[in-house]
């Protein structure tokens, strides 16, 4: 039993909240923890352009409030390194952005910010992402016919009648990550800052269950404590992943 | 006195001093912030609600060694600088009372090093609000085989004795003015009786039964005791009841910890770090209820 009384593979409680940002075309809040206030809390917002081919690209934000990365330098090198492994997260899933006729296609970016660190923090963030990503509409665009006027540069899309259903996009290749700790030899899920943890390993999960990534963050995992952590992660990551996928809430 | 930026806090009268928080307009002092009106004779201010620990002399504090300096360990106590331990403010082994020499000053992370927490008291506040602490009464140390749990600073009041033990329960917590609150398992009597009769009693406080040297050994003898299960459990349910007290703005002291510990007795500790359970306690505790369902049909009829 650890010191708020979990056992050591039990989870803290979290919320996923969509659709919070009216300026853009997707978004979630993500918070790990917060049922006696404070917690980790994660924002997406996804916007969109069109352009030629496919691309999706993550940047991360530290927020001034968050106490728990330490100084400015500490938390650049934080956003940067969350940036490629959010970057690494999608991998898998890029090829599900939809594409208009045979050239042009949506270029996403998502924009995350941490508002607050309590432990958890890639948990909130993939999940603020996949809850993003499924709550995302674009508005239905098709190829348009080439210009007869060679001498624009518009690339050559029109979009459909406002009627037109939107386009979504499906996340179920898109992962969420679940982190666990080696703390004096036995792994716990979901360490807050009084669990120091020698070692930490990151599981990426994808829906139904397959883990598709594994990353060794911090310190040196024996084995068969990773090999421990790969079994336990599709437990731990169901229900986020469930929660990220649920059907929006209407504006 | 709650008051919200713009509310009046006292009308301009001559000699009347403006403190922290206030500003002049029309013929009043005028709140510009959210929090306590304080007056003192002819001193008006306002404490903010939130807000790092700002200290005053002789407030307990629990805080974490985050360095070993020159003659001098740093503790974090929540406060906006790290707080300064003094080597000459600590009591040496073996109650030894003499001048700190050169190898004590090589010693240093044998008495307290990083990661460590500790219990100490405010000795003087400098102008910047750097904190000085020490460790002068016997009580105080090294903290080991047990957990903190912060709290907004603001919930905790000067209390008469700041070593709560929770009657029963079999815990004992150390409520720190700094917000931060130490929870473990209670020290047997026993334990601290048998070493009041060999070692005899300490000098001076009443509440320090023993001399320095004794409470680190029995300090030592708690944490080199591993927990039993029951043990565990019952710390870890008075940590969460801190916390819900602390996520619900309720104060934090021996009793309103107890009652919360005891209303949540029916279901596992982890339970009680879910938003629903823990608003549930809060509500209770405050003694707010949710108003009955009125059965409308039947009373409208009625009227």
């Amino acid at each position: 039993m650890r010191s708020d009384g979990r056992q050591p593979l039990e989870a803290r409680e979290f919320d996923i909240e969509t659709n919070i940002l009216v300026q853009c075309w997707g978004s979630a809040r993500c918070v790990v923890g917060g049922g006696l206030g404070g917690g980790t809390e994660c924002l997406a917002a996804v916007t969109a352009q069109i352009g030629e081919g496919t691309a999706c690209g993550v940047e991360v934000e530290c927020s001034p409030s968050l106490w728990a990365a330490g100084d400015d330098r500490a938390k650049l090198a934080l956003q940067e390194r969350l940036a490629r492994e959010a970057d690494a997260w999608l991998t898998p899933w890029r090829a599900a952005i939809p594409k208009i006729g045979e050239k042009l296609g949506w270029h996403l970016v998502i924009d995350c910010i941490i508002l607050s660190d309590d432990g958890g923090l890639r948990e909130a963030l993939s999940c603020a992402i996949r809850a993003a990503l499924a709550s995302t509409k674009l508005p239905a665009a098709e190829e348009a016919l080439e210009a007869s006027d060679e001498t624009t540069e518009a690339l050559p899309f029109s979009l459909l009648p406002a009627e037109t259903p939107p386009t979504t996009l499906s996340v179920d290749e898109c992962p969420v990550v679940v982190t666990l700790a080696v703390v004096g030899g036995t792994l716990l899920a979901d360490t807050t800052a009084d669990e120091p943890a020698d070692a930490m390993v990151a599981v990426a999960v994808a829906a139904g269950g397959a883990v598709v990534g594994v990353d060794v963050l911090c310190g040196a995992v024996p084995p068969a404590l990773l090999r421990e952590a790969v079994a336990a992660a599709p437990a731990l990551a169901a229900p986020l992943l469930g929660a990220s996928s649920l059907a929006p809430a209407p504006r | 006195m709650i008051c919200v930026p713009g509310d009046d806090v006292a009308p301009l009268q001559d000699g009347l001093m403006r403190g922290h928080g206030t500003y002049a307009h029309s013929n009043q002092l005028v709140s510009c912030g959210a929090g306590r009106i304080e007056r003192v004779n002819k001193l008006a201010s306002v404490r903010p609600v939130r807000g790092r620990y700002t200290g005053s002399v002789g407030d307990l504090v629990v805080g974490e060694i985050v360095e070993v300096a020159h003659r001098s360990w740093k503790v974090d106590v929540g406060s906006t600088r790290k707080a300064t331990l003094a080597i000459t403010s600590v009591t040496l082994p073996d109650d030894a009372q003499r001048v700190r020499t050169h190898e004590d000053t090589l010693a240093m992370r044998e008495l307290f090093k990083e990661g460590d927490v500790v219990v100490c008291e405010v000795q003087a506040v400098n102008a910047d609000g750097q904190l000085h602490l020490h460790m002068k009464s016997n009580r105080y140390g090294l903290l080991e085989n047990g957990c903190v749990v912060r709290v907004n600073q603001h919930l905790v009041r000067r209390l008469k004795h700041h070593f709560v033990e929770l009657p029963d329960i079999n815990v004992e917590l150390c409520v720190g003015h700094n917000g931060r609150v130490w929870v473990q398992r209670a020290i047997p009597s026993q334990w601290i009786e048998a070493e009041a009769q060999d070692g005899g009693g300490g000098a001076g406080e009443a509440d320090a039964l023993l001399s320095a040297e004794a409470w680190r050994r029995v300090r030592k003898r708690h944490s080199a005791l591993p927990l039993e299960d029951n043990e565990r459990e019952a710390c870890c349910r008075a940590r969460n009841a801190v916390a819900v007290l602390g996520s619900g703005g309720c104060v934090v002291d021996g009793d309103s910890i107890l009652k919360i510990y005891r209303a949540s007795l029916g279901d596992a500790p982890s339970k009680m770090l879910t938003r629903a359970v823990a608003q549930k306690l809060v509500a209770d505790f405050l003694g707010e209820r949710a108003p009955e369902p009125m059965d409308e049909g039947e009373d409208a009829m009625q009227l």
